[in-house]
């Protein structure tokens, strides 16, 4: 029976600082990276997401020795993304001990690397990031890496189905819109993507609360639910807090139900 | 600076308690008693109520709190270990309007914040975080290491005061209240962790380590803000626990029906520098066994023999920890290589006495206080 996973989002900045950006723009200072992963992986996270979110933009990849500290200070499974490149760059991550390399801003430039890096390693072990903008008319556009007016022409649906044909393992739909503003989930259209591609899809962006992952789940049963504020505020606040288990109680306690609207 | 001033003195225990010659300065009288724990029995515990027949001393105390200007009574500082929140607790259960305020120094456990979201759950709780600028508070945390000294938290320490101050002073609250007792915190050398207060004795531990004053602003609270906060904004702080007699255990207890608490191995193990400091770091560099202020206190209060104190100090206190983790852990954290910071455990100790310190001004300072006050002393300085 699919059990949804719940994924704590860390954004790491440039000078690897834990950030919670809203709409990608500006950002609150969270803490210490490391120390937080730590936490999540003691709260057994279902997996854990961390992007270094500067990296692309400033030409390089997510620090090794960062992510080999990540690595070997948790014990839950590992996405991380940032600025990955070339197959060394996953080879180097995969060696550290990380289940997932996400890639993203790679892939505006040349497509045919989701091919070759999935062949190499594996679909399962390649996520790719795909983020998304809905205009107040028309279809949601979709593009990988940062924001780029060239790049929004390219109908959601369809480069997810590129994607899903190159070999990609998941993908993490990002709603760029909802980044931050704790509003809900863009169920519609996640539900239509889920229905029309066999590959597992993660949502990201907008969640505030529970109520936000029951919306989705019960539309679909999305095989992954990432948030970064959910886990990182106190309930119906802005002050930090990490947490958790809180959380992963209530999806159990909620799984038969939404079992039934699966069925 | 190559030797410490510390005084050189054969071993001696205290012939009451369980305090040694790890306090290079403890005093000992013609019947072997130490300083510690007669300090405790005669001066300390006549603070507390653990020996008046009533037991509405802490009722009295939570009905005397003022009501605050704005939507709270009382700030709490809430760690996610006992003592906090069991104030917590009792000043919510009281009808109390709390703001639990959670600093977050880069070093929280995830028991430790599950417990703290516990208590953030509670009606009349409102929860508010101070999270500090990481690669500053390493720095500090560093520069402490580099001295040499054993009170590597008082950094912690230190702004954990400026911050409940800070929130205080921000939402026009007049009354602190601290999880600190004398039951647990009673006996403790001066030595071991010197006065947060002495602004000058951490800023010339950070001028030893090269470190520009700047790193210890956002931190400091010294002597001149506290008076300043106790005298102009007329906040005060009380200590709810040393009105009845405070057991831990039971506590706990409280705690695990009321909120689901959850516990963890050993005292002040909410913050994973604590535990290195505690279990680690100051029994290797400076020889020091924190336990031994937990189990003289137990003794002075009849809860645990001098025999049973002695045969638990005989047990590792580190059994349960995986010490080579910890310690891979905590250089990592602070950039150190892992043999680098094994080597400066190493290193000789260093005291604050080998360093600038205004200990005889400010304890004069204090006991003006008390003087013009009519409080008496219950604490170290």
């Amino acid at each position: 029976m699919l059990q949804p996973r719940l994924i704590p989002v860390l954004l790491v900045d440039a000078q690897q600082q834990l950030v919670k950006t809203i709409c990608f723009g500006r950002r609150q200072y969270i803490g210490d990276p490391l120390n937080a992963a730590y936490v999540f992986s003691g709260f057994e996270a279902d997996e854990l997401l961390v992007l270094d979110i500067d990296a692309s933009t400033q030409g390089r990849c997510i620090p090794l020795t960062f992510v080999a500290a990540l690595a070997r200070f948790t014990h839950v499974p590992l996405t991380v993304g940032g600025g990955v490149i070339s197959l060394e760059q996953i080879h180097g991550l995969l060696a550290l001990g990380v289940e997932k390399v996400a890639l993203s801003s790679v892939l505006s430039r040349d497509f045919s690397f989701l091919q070759q890096a999935a062949t190499r390693f594996g679909s399962s072990t390649i996520s790719v990031i795909l983020n998304v903008h809905v205009p107040e008319k028309g279809t949601p556009l979709a593009w990988c890496g940062r924001p780029d007016i060239s790049m929004l022409g390219r109908p959601l649906l369809e480069l997810a189905l590129a994607c899903q044909e190159a070999g990609a393992g998941e993908l993490l739909i990002h709603a760029v819109d909802r980044d931050g503003q704790r509003q809900g989930y863009d169920v519609p259209i996640l539900a239509e993507l889920n229905r029309q591609l066999a590959i597992p899809l993660v949502a990201l962006g907008g969640c505030g609360n529970h109520g936000h992952i029951a919306d989705l789940l019960k539309a679909s049963p999305l095989s992954g639910v990432a948030a970064g504020s959910l886990f990182i505020y106190a309930p119906d606040t802005q002050q930090v807090l990490l947490h958790y288990p809180l959380s992963h109680h209530w999806l159990q306690e909620q799984l038969p139900q939404l079992q039934e609207c699966w069925i | 600076m190559s030797e410490s001033n510390a005084p050189q003195r054969d071993y001696q225990i205290c012939s009451r308690c369980v305090m040694d010659t790890s306090d290079p300065w403890i005093v000992f009288d013609s019947q072997g008693r130490c300083n510690h724990c007669s300090d405790f029995l005669n001066q300390r515990l006549a603070v507390t109520a653990y020996r008046t027949p009533s037991n509405d001393g802490l009722e009295r105390l939570l009905a005397s709190i003022p009501r605050g200007r704005g939507s709270h009574d009382v700030v709490v500082g809430v760690s996610g270990g006992v003592d906090s929140s069991s104030v917590a607790l009792l000043a919510q259960q009281a009808g109390l309007r709390v703001l639990a305020v959670h600093l977050d120094n880069g070093w929280d456990t995830p028991i430790a914040l599950q417990n703290v979201l516990q208590l953030a759950g509670l009606s009349g709780i409102t929860y508010e975080a101070e999270v500090l600028n990481w690669k500053n508070f390493k720095a500090v945390q560093r520069a402490f290491i580099a001295a040499g000294v054993p009170d590597i938290e008082l950094p912690t320490d230190i702004v954990i005061q400026a911050a409940l101050h800070r929130a205080a002073v921000r939402h026009g609250i007049c009354t602190i209240l601290s999880g600190g007792n004398i039951a647990n915190e009673g006996i403790l050398p001066v030595c071991w962790m010197y006065n947060p207060r002495d602004s000058r004795y951490a800023e010339s531990i950070l001028n030893f380590a090269g470190l520009p004053q700047a790193f210890f602003t956002p931190l400091k609270f010294g002597f001149r803000k506290e008076l300043r906060c106790r005298l102009q904004h007329r906040i005060r702080t009380l200590y709810p626990l040393n009105q009845f007699l405070y057991n831990k255990d039971s506590a706990r207890q409280q705690l695990i029906s009321a909120i689901g608490w959850q516990s963890y191995g050993g005292k002040h193990c909410e913050s994973t520098y604590t535990r290195f400091c505690q279990l680690i770091y100051q029994p290797r560099r400076h020889g020091i066994d924190y336990r031994r202020c937990h189990l003289s206190a137990d003794i002075c209060l009849n809860l645990v023999t001098r025999r049973q104190a002695l045969a638990e100090l005989a047990r590792p206190a580190w059994s349960d920890l995986d010490v080579e983790h910890d310690v891979a852990f905590v250089a990592r954290k602070l950039d150190y290589a892992p043999a680098e910071l094994n080597a400066a455990m190493a290193n000789p100790p260093r005291w604050y006495v080998d360093f600038n310190h205004r200990q005889r001004l400010l304890g004069f300072a204090y006991s003006s206080f008390r003087l013009l006050t009519g409080r008496r002393k219950a604490s170290n300085f």
